[in-house]
């Protein structure tokens, strides 16, 4: 794979710069010098998250609040970083990383052109970190090596420390497997355990045994209330056959037909049981009863009903003889007597008006003779005639006879009137009387049409009209209903008490015959069949032992392959952490003389003239471990942070990265080093510039210094140099 | 003798109670090359409790899970395996007989099985199948308190002797002799005899008294075949016995 090389990189309205700043790089080595507050260190954070999209974590950094925008440009201003390098083979590659805050959105804020194509996203990412061949989690492998690392690498914890080291040495390929492979053994053991913690709660054979022994209890509570009912402990060892055998021998107490061979049981039982509701029905005396019964229902109505019509037409017929005294009940005479009322008052009327047309003849009559009494003979027939005495005549009819005819009349219409009105009054009376009578006779055919045919009815036959009128046949009919209530009341006290002979004659044949057979087949049904029931689900749950079984073995060899996985997993970690080691050491026994020259040139300690790294594995890690060594005391090995100056380990860092850095297995193409000879006097950084350019493997070392005397140091060594000037306003101007 | 019946059996019996079975180099050495080692399988999740017979040439000394060793048992004589866990599981069921045996206090463990094996039939128990099973597991773990408390201690020794017997005993109801074995190695010796045609009809006659019938019909058959001479009954049982008796 082809080294990449920083080409340009700019940036807008990020840290320290509003608006555009560009900064052109130059290949092998460049020191661009930079006062304090001219942002340098802003243009390396900005080249270090261009790569990787991290803000680093610095002491000084609260990476909650912090924000990458430049506090000038507004919030609205286009924010972005663009880096552009070129490898080996005059590819090109820009990466474009827009900044829109704290809440990162990759596919938005991220495109790679690399060549022809653009990437966008997490590929993109993905494939920045494969062409610089860096891991994703590597910060100074990108080879951007901030003021604040620089120490920190060397000094710091043991996993930085073999981070940087396995980035420089080019190892990532085989260490990116292990926390992989921790994982995945991890989740290994995590299954193992699981399966045992399952193996331990619900082992299938034990829950087939649990519950096995749950539908034993019930079986046995079962088998012992059927014991309490009566049956043998040999019965219930073959609850089928004993239930069988008893159904037979019930059907044969009951002289039923034997049972079909096979039948189930509960149907043979329901069977017995229908034969015996059949044999309570059709037995003679189960039929005896029912016809008593029935009787029974006939007779009380009746006996009911005879009663109420004796002692009605008694009251009745007492109630007619009284009535009987006290006037005629006869209707038809006494409509002859209303007519022939009516007819003598209307001849009564009659006369009456005879009389009173001739009493106003007579009137006149007399009026006009008085006005001719002189007259001497008729008009008409001239025959001789005395006024005086026509009118004596005349008068004495009108006032004497016609009054006196009239007066009676009168008197006698009166009378006759009053006889009318009485009879009419009777009549209406009497036929109330034989709407009464019309009523209880009609029950009483009614109920004799009912008892027709029985003993106790009778023959004679009554008729209304003459029961009306005649209280000898009324006492008969009263006679009669008497006689009929009195031998219904005694065949009902017959049929009651043979009744009752009958139930004591079935409560002893229930008793005797139905019920022990009844009791019987309630025993198998009740006590019987639930031995079955349990004895069928004890034989269901056995046939699932196996499937248990055969699920424990299957649970138990997943848990022995997630054991043999575990320990190829281990073997493998162990494996890469061992080649790795290997690699490791190698890699760095090849660069450990130049590591340790370029150390000794630039420190010129008087005691530790060299550096040591040593590797280790822990838990299937590499780890390194960083000494400084003496060659004239020998056994001067200490870790480099305990024993040298802040100048020294400054030039240890340098040693180690541009020793490690400068090694075959090395693809970074840049490294991009904040202020490296920070804590270094004069003669250490002249010492740095000549140990940089002349140690310098990498393509490209890009060093940002505010030390003028270290820029002119590098200058003179043959760094090419430039300079950033001024800063106004958040803007730096460039010379 | 049956198909695939042993004409002899060497046999040596393991039980146990944790469900765990030691072989020694001298159990094995007492069975090979073609005898049986006849372990009593207790686990219900293994169908227990039953007997399996491993034949010797499939064993090695040291200790073994039920489950391991009921697998080895699969399909090892089956049919013999079958009628000796029938014979002995109905004694073990049979708690009126081997009450027996603990109720003999004047005797030894061993006086007192033998005389209750010579004296006292197991009833044919009716129950099969799981149910069996587990009666069987329970009849088997009343039978071991009761045997502890006789013996007072080494019960679960005293077991391994106890069901060898009743192992013995089985075996000679299925037609077999035992012969003595003063060293102790095999347990069980045993050569095909033939039927005990007089047993035969002692055990036919029982059943017959001990069968309920369960028509009037089956109860005159029963009645009128109780009638029957011994020699009538053998002849019967010859003519419907089923031909693997054969």
């Amino acid at each position: 794979m082809s080294a990449w090389q920083l080409q340009k990189v700019q940036v807008k309205n990020l840290l320290g710069f509003q608006g555009l700043k560009e900064q052109h790089f130059q290949p092998r080595i460049q020191v661009i010098e930079a006062p304090n507050h001219t942002g340098k260190t802003s243009l390396t954070m900005a080249l270090l998250w261009g790569l990787t999209g991290i803000i680093p974590e610095l002491p000084r950094i609260n990476r909650h609040s912090f924000r990458l925008s430049n506090k000038h440009a507004g919030t609205d201003a286009e924010q972005f970083c663009v880096i552009e390098l070129v490898n080996d083979s005059n590819s090109r590659m820009a990466i474009k990383r827009l900044y829109r805050g704290a809440r990162a959105d990759l596919d938005a804020e991220l495109t790679v052109e690399l060549d022809d194509k653009i990437l966008s996203g997490q590929d993109a990412q993905m494939r920045i970190l494969e062409e610089l061949n860096v891991k994703p989690d590597s910060l100074e492998g990108c080879g951007v090596v901030l003021q604040d690392h620089r120490l920190g690498f060397i000094t710091g914890k043991e996993s930085d420390i073999s981070d940087v080291i396995s980035d420089m040495l080019g190892l990532t390929v085989l260490s990116r497997f292990v926390p992989t492979l921790e994982e995945r053994l991890k989740e290994v053991k995590e299954l193992q355990k699981e399966i045992t913690n399952y193996l331990e709660a619900a082992d299938p054979l034990k829950k087939w045994e649990e519950r096995d022994q749950q539908l034993r209890d019930d079986f046995l509570q079962r088998e012992n209330e059927a014991i309490e009912a009566g049956f043998a402990r040999e019965d219930l060892e073959n609850p089928a056959t004993t239930a069988v055998r008893e159904l037979a021998q019930i059907a044969a107490s009951l002289k039923a037909p034997p049972a079909q061979p096979g039948r189930p049981i509960p149907d043979e039982i329901k069977r017995l049981r229908d034969h015996l509701a059949t044999l309570r029905k059709s037995s003679p005396l189960g039929v005896e009863l029912a016809e008593l019964q029935g009787r029974k229902g006939q007779l009380s109505p009746w006996v009911e009903k005879a009663v109420s019509l004796r002692d009605a037409y008694r009251d009745f017929n007492e109630r007619l003889a009284a009535e009987d005294g006290a006037g005629e009940l006869d209707t038809k005479r006494l409509t002859d007597t209303i007519a022939e009322k009516e007819t003598a008052l209307q001849k009564n009327q009659e006369r009456r008006d005879e009389l009173a047309s001739e009493k106003g003849l007579l009137t006149n009559a007399y009026s006009h003779m008085q006005s001719h009494q002189n007259l001497r003979a008729c008009p008409v027939c001239d025959s001789p005639i005395k006024a005086s005495d026509l009118l004596k005549k005349l008068k004495n009819r009108v006032e004497d006879q016609i009054a006196s005819e009239l007066s009676r009349l009168k008197e006698q219409q009166k009378t006759l009137s009053e006889e009318k009105d009485g009879a009419e009054s009777r009549l209406k009376a009497v036929n109330r009387l034989k709407d009464k009578h019309g009523q209880l006779f009609a029950e009483i055919s009614s109920f004799h049409t009912q008892v027709q045919g029985e003993p106790f009815c009778w023959k004679k036959k009554f008729e209304i009209d003459s029961l009306f009128l005649d209280a000898d046949s009324r006492t008969k009919l009263v006679a009669v209903l008497e006689s009929v209530a009195e031998q219904l009341n005694e065949g009902l006290r017959v049929v009651t008490d043979e009744l009752k002979q009958k139930k004591a004659q079935i409560e002893q044949q229930e008793a005797e015959q139905y019920q022990p057979a009844e009791a019987q087949i309630t025993c198998v049904s009740e006590k019987l069949l639930p031995v079955m029931d349990a004895a069928q689900k004890i034989e269901n749950h056995g046939k699932k032992r196996d499937r248990a079984a055969q699920r424990k073995t299957e649970l138990e060899q997943l848990q022995e392959d997630a054991r043999t996985l575990a320990g190829q997993l281990q073997k493998i970690a162990s494996a890469l952490a061992q080649q790795e080691e290997e690699t490791a050491s190698a890699a760095i026994r090849a660069r450990l003389p130049d590591i340790s020259e370029f150390f000794r040139s630039v420190a010129r300690n008087p005691d530790y003239d060299g550096l040591d790294i040593q590797t280790n594995i822990s838990r299937d890690r590499v780890t390194y471990k960083i000494q400084a060594t003496s060659s004239a005391i020998g056994n001067l090995n200490d870790t480099v942070g305990h024993v040298l100056s802040e100048g020294d380990l400054s030039a240890a860092s340098m040693a180690l990265l541009l020793g490690l850095a400068s090694g075959e297995s090395h693809h970074l193409g840049f490294l991009v080093l904040d202020d490296p000879a920070q804590g270094m006097d004069e003669t250490l950084q002249a010492n740095l510039a000549a140990a940089i350019v002349k140690f310098g493997k990498p393509k490209q070392v890009v060093i940002f210094t505010h030390q003028q005397s270290f820029a002119e140091a590098l200058k003179q060594a043959g760094a090419h140099h430039s300079r950033i000037h001024s800063w106004k306003m958040g803007k730096v101007q460039d010379a | 003798m049956p198909d695939g019946w042993p004409n002899q059996l060497k046999i040596e019996v393991k039980t146990s109670r944790d469900n765990q079975h030691k072989l020694s180099d001298r159990d094995l050495a007492g069975i090979r090359p073609d005898g049986y080692t006849a372990v009593l399988i207790g686990g219900r999740v293994h169908h227990g409790p039953r007997w399996i017979l491993l034949p010797a040439s499939l064993l090695t000394p040291g200790g073994f899970s039920e489950s391991t060793l009921s697998q080895l048992g699969e399909g090892v004589q089956p049919d013999l395996c079958d009628r000796i866990n029938l014979i002995w599981s109905d004694w073990i069921l049979d708690e009126s007989v081997w009450r027996k045996v603990f109720e003999q206090h004047h005797m030894e463990l061993q006086a007192a099985l033998d005389w209750c094996l010579q004296n006292h039939s197991a009833r044919r128990n009716q129950s099969t199948g799981n149910v069996r099973e587990g009666r069987l597991a329970d009849a088997l773990s009343r039978f071991r308190n009761d045997l502890d408390r006789f013996v007072g201690s080494n019960g679960a020794q005293q077991e391994g002797f106890v069901h060898q017997r009743i192992l013995g005993h089985a075996l000679q109801r299925l037609g077999y002799r035992l012969t003595s074995n003063p060293i102790g190695v095999p347990d069980i010796l045993a050569v095909w005899a033939g039927r005990d045609e007089t047993a035969t009809s002692k055990t036919l006659r029982r059943q017959l008294q001990e069968w309920m019938p369960e028509s009037e019909e089956s109860a005159r058959l029963r009645n009128v075949l109780l009638s029957f001479s011994d020699d009538a009954l053998q002849a019967l049982h010859r003519v419907l016995r089923p031909p693997e008796d054969d």
